[in-house]
């Protein structure tokens, strides 16, 4: 019977030279930009409790959660990204001072749809600064990342800075939900893509009665939105009462309390509809989303919107702020324009967020996502807020950036293969062809030792299509001297050294 | 006899899932026996059974979920199976291709049910308000399902985040007051199941809308130009047995002087259009033939030997007929079953007796609308 060969899952990838090489040179140079910053670097797991990720994370992330019972009964994940790890890391072992500022990197897991450039498996590295605030902290961080690219020799990226926490100021202010709220952030950007009328009606499938009148207007009675005291919690528990709820009713309510289902009816009886409010925040989402370009012209325009709507400017100003201090990094802030309605995929940023984005990776373009998560840490349990702000690089995107500048890899066939290549005449040879190559490599030179069992003008072959520059060939006159051949591949030069004097040609003291 | 097993292993047969048991097995070979697709079992308890008419079938007769299963890994080529099984146990990327939708039986809703007395809870909103209050009293929403990956992908669109799934095997509806479970995500038919079991459907808790389906494996079907064939058979069968089930066939006798006048008459309304227009043949009365042909013995002569190719005579009677102020013919038509009664009137209309109506058994086309597509999405080079 066939057997069928064992095939990589889907959204994977093997990796092999010179990609795999220059994914570790990659994240090799990003850690250094990051140690350089003073950041240290922190280690969390692969594996983590689901629920790490299903408080705060949002339907984005959620949705797409590697997520399991394992032997023991427990709900666990593959981490979809590093920063709730490292938050979670600080929170059940608070540092002993704040602010610590620390880098992460490895690998990161999410159930996407695989294309070019999007993967279900994929590399992270980045960086958290928890326990300070203010412009200073976003623009080191910020600066971070661009010098980080300059570092990696990437030119063609900008930047896009926004701040969540203007449309959350108004949310706030409208007296909505936590739910509600939740939804019109995570929908900022479904907004500008698809228009309020598309959120209005996915909003509606999720809540038809949202924009249903109340019982109480329904009545002619205005709707509150606050639960004031007005007796209807006392006749809706009476008439719940009589016809049999509660222990020992007929009704029962599982495991919910009859006090809970009680308050939430009074509630739903009574409040104003939220389809107003809804309106007038869809109504400000679309505007702030068109609020973008460079600088300046954005900050003069949002100033203005939220004059109009009575809002605090402030985070305005941190922002300007922050790219006055981005420009003592000596940051080029010709790549960096503002969108006020950026919103990044997850739920718990709440103020300066940014993306970097790359021109020639099409629709997989961002190599690079952050920003300000003031509350994550209390959502994962710390007894008072830190605030906090970081990036994470998507390594295989940075890849394909430097690919896509014609810099980086190179093919095979151009690439040469770093040390000696040794190989035996003959099989009598074997043992001081294996002798031959410990003593290059105790001198420092790396040597490629020929296992094969074939020919010397096979391995030869073999040995030029890898690349080799230099081989080493014993036969039976140098094992019984104690002398290597070294051989030229380019030109084919060939000289007789002592054993000893092998470590020191290999090194390059041949000439080319 | 060819044993199941040689054709099998020839690899050219085609394996061809259909459910046992279960809610959807008896439907099944009924709804495939009315087709033309009769499935013979040497007996009850064989697993294997043969297609009467079409040799290279093995027909492998399997739980309805472990059919999608056996066809994502190949085991099966083609299979009937629930829309809402597929969804459940095939990743997006199994390699399965719908061949036939919808196909009319085995259906159902997928809900999100909640106790009754929830009278606080009508939508997801709400669900989701309960799920997180019991999250901030450090308890979880509990859902019991057969759908674990359905309920979960559904519940997490809908932005609910904090449940735990409870694996449940039977009696779903009972879990609420049983007590392991708080909500639930089942399938129901008819409702009857959970009003008994005092839960309610949330009003926008409908999962996916659910019908028995016909399901191929997409390499076999590409690799294989003989599954193909038999694959197009089969989906040939059902869909002009589909086709044919909302038409039926009306034949009606008409007065007329010709046939297009007849006809012109019949296509006055839209309802009697047909397919393309009525058929409309002369119909042979006693008197017609005594005016055409004077002598007895002649008109024997031609009740005798009634088969057309006789020019000479059918001429004569025409001529007849049309000297006696036109004659009866018979109009025949296809019409929709919803307009059946409009065509019957319309028929009466102008005045049209002994009108019949049948059934259709099968309606084909030129070709199979439903094996195009399939084909077009398996890569379109296959004929």
């Amino acid at each position: 019977m066939e057997r069928r060969a064992v095939e990589r899952v889907r959204g994977t990838q093997d990796y092999w030279s010179p990609e795999a090489d220059a994914l570790e040179t990659i994240l090799r140079d990003l850690e250094a930009c990051f140690a350089a910053f003073g950041y240290r670097r922190v280690e969390v797991p692969v594996l983590e409790p689901a629920e790490l990720h299903l408080r705060k994370s949002g339907l984005e992330i959620v949705s797409k959660l590697y997520a399991f019972e394992d032997q023991g009964g427990r709900q666990l994940c593959l981490r979809p990204e590093l920063t709730a790890s490292v938050v979670r890391a600080v929170v059940t072992r608070p540092p002993a001072r704040l602010p610590v500022k620390v880098f992460s990197s490895g690998p990161v897991f999410r159930y996407e749809r695989p294309a070019r450039g999007r993967y279900r498996q994929f590399t992270q590295a980045g960086v958290e600064l928890i326990g300070a605030e203010g412009p200073l902290a976003d623009a080191e961080v910020l600066a971070l990342a661009m010098q980080a690219l300059e570092r990696l020799g990437v030119c063609d990226f900008r930047v896009t800075i926004g701040h969540v926490g203007l449309l959350g100021q108004l949310l706030a202010r409208l007296g909505l939900t936590s739910r509600l709220r939740t939804f019109l952030l995570d929908s900022m950007e479904e907004v500008r893509r698809h228009g309020a009328a598309y959120v209005r009606q996915r909003l509606q499938e999720l809540d038809p009665e949202l924009f249903e009148l109340s019982a109480a207007e329904a009545n002619g009675q205005p709707g509150t939105g606050e639960g004031s005291p007005d007796g209807v919690e006392q006749v809706v528990a009476t008439v719940l009462e009589q016809v049999g709820a509660g222990a020992g009713g007929v009704l029962q309510f599982q495991r919910r309390r009859p006090e809970e289902v009680v308050a939430r009816l009074s509630e739903k009886l009574r409040r104003r509809a939220y389809g107003e409010a809804v309106e007038r925040a869809l109504a400000f989402t679309e505007r702030l989303g068109a609020v973008a370009g460079p600088a300046s012209e954005v900050l003069d325009r949002g100033g203005a919107l939220l004059a109009e709507y009575a809002l605090d400017e402030a985070p305005l100003h941190d922002l300007r702020q922050t790219l006055t201090l981005l420009e003592s990094f000596g940051v080029e802030l010709g790549r960096v324009t503002l969108d006020l309605g950026l919103s990044r995929g997850l739920q718990y940023y709440t103020g300066m967020v940014f993306e970097i984005d790359h021109a020639g990776l099409g629709s997989e373009s961002q190599l690079c996502g952050g920003g300000r998560y003031d509350d994550l840490a209390r959502a994962l349990g710390a007894r008072q807020p830190i605030p906090a702000l970081g990036f994470a690089f998507g390594l295989e995107r940075l890849m394909l950036a430097l690919q896509a500048e014609g810099r980086g890899l190179g093919t095979a066939g151009e690439r040469e293969a770093g040390g000696v290549f040794v190989v035996a005449a003959s099989p009598a040879e074997q043992s001081y062809a294996a002798k031959v190559a410990q003593v290059l490599r105790a001198g420092g030179v790396p040597a490629y030792l020929e296992v094969s069992r074939r020919g010397l003008r096979a391995s030869l072959a073999y040995a030029d299509r890898e690349g080799f520059a230099r081989v080493a060939i014993v036969g039976e006159a140098e094992a019984r001297e104690g002398t290597v051949r070294l051989h030229e591949m380019a030109g084919g030069e060939e000289r007789v050294v002592p054993l000893s004097e092998a470590a020191a040609l290999g090194r390059g003291g041949c000439s080319r | 006899m060819k044993a199941p097993a040689a054709l099998e292993s020839a690899g050219e047969g085609l394996r061809f899932g259909v459910p046992r048991g279960g809610r959807i097995g008896p439907a099944a070979l009924e709804f495939l026996d009315s087709c033309g697709l009769r499935v013979r079992q040497e007996n009850e308890r064989q697993l294997t059974a043969t297609l009467v008419g079409m040799p290279g079938v093995t027909v492998v007769l399997q739980r309805a979920r472990d059919i999608v299963r056996q066809l994502a890994d190949g085991d099966l080529d083609i299979g009937l199976t629930g829309e809402d099984l597929v969804q459940e146990h095939a990743a997006e990327d199994a390699g399965l291709i719908t061949l036939y939708p919808r196909l009319g039986f085995s259906g159902g809703d997928i809900v999100v049910a909640v106790p009754d007395s929830w009278v606080d809870v009508n939508t997801l909103a709400d669900l989701a308000d309960v799920a997180v209050a019991m999250r901030e009293r450090g308890e979880r929403l509990r859902v019991a399902t057969v759908y674990p990956r359905l309920a979960q992908r559904f519940l997490h669109a809908m932005g609910i985040t904090h449940f735990a799934i409870v694996l449940t095997e039977g009696s779903v509806e009972a879990s609420p007051w049983v007590g392991f479970a708080d909500v639930i995500v089942e399938l129901t038919v008819t409702g009857v199941s959970l009003r008994e079991n005092r839960l309610k459907v949330l009003r926008n808790g409908v999962v996916m809308h659910t019908e028995c389906s016909l399901v191929g494996n997409r390499r076999a079907l590409t690799a294989s130009a003989a599954k193909r064939e038999l694959t197009r058979q089969i989906v040939e069968l059902i869909e002009a047995r589909l086709r044919a089930q909302a038409y039926y066939s009306i034949t009606a006798n008409l007065r007329g002087a010709s046939e297009q006048e007849v006809a012109r008459a019949v296509l006055a309304s839209p309802a009697t259009h047909g397919l393309r227009g009525p058929t409309v043949a002369r119909v042979y009365t006693e008197e017609a033939l005594a005016a055409a042909l004077p002598s007895h013995a002649a008109t024997e002569q031609v009740l005798a030997a009634p088969e057309p190719g006789r020019a000479g005579t059918d001429e004569a009677l025409a001529a007849a007929a049309g000297r006696a102020g036109g004659g009866w013919f018979a109009a025949t038509i296809v019409v929709r079953s919803q307009s059946l009664q409009e065509a019957v009137d319309h028929l009466r209309a102008i005045g049209g007796t002994s009108i019949s109506v049948v059934p259709l058994r099968y309606l084909f086309d030129e070709r199979s609308a439903h094996f195009d597509a399939a084909l077009a999405e398996l890569g379109g080079s296959h004929g």
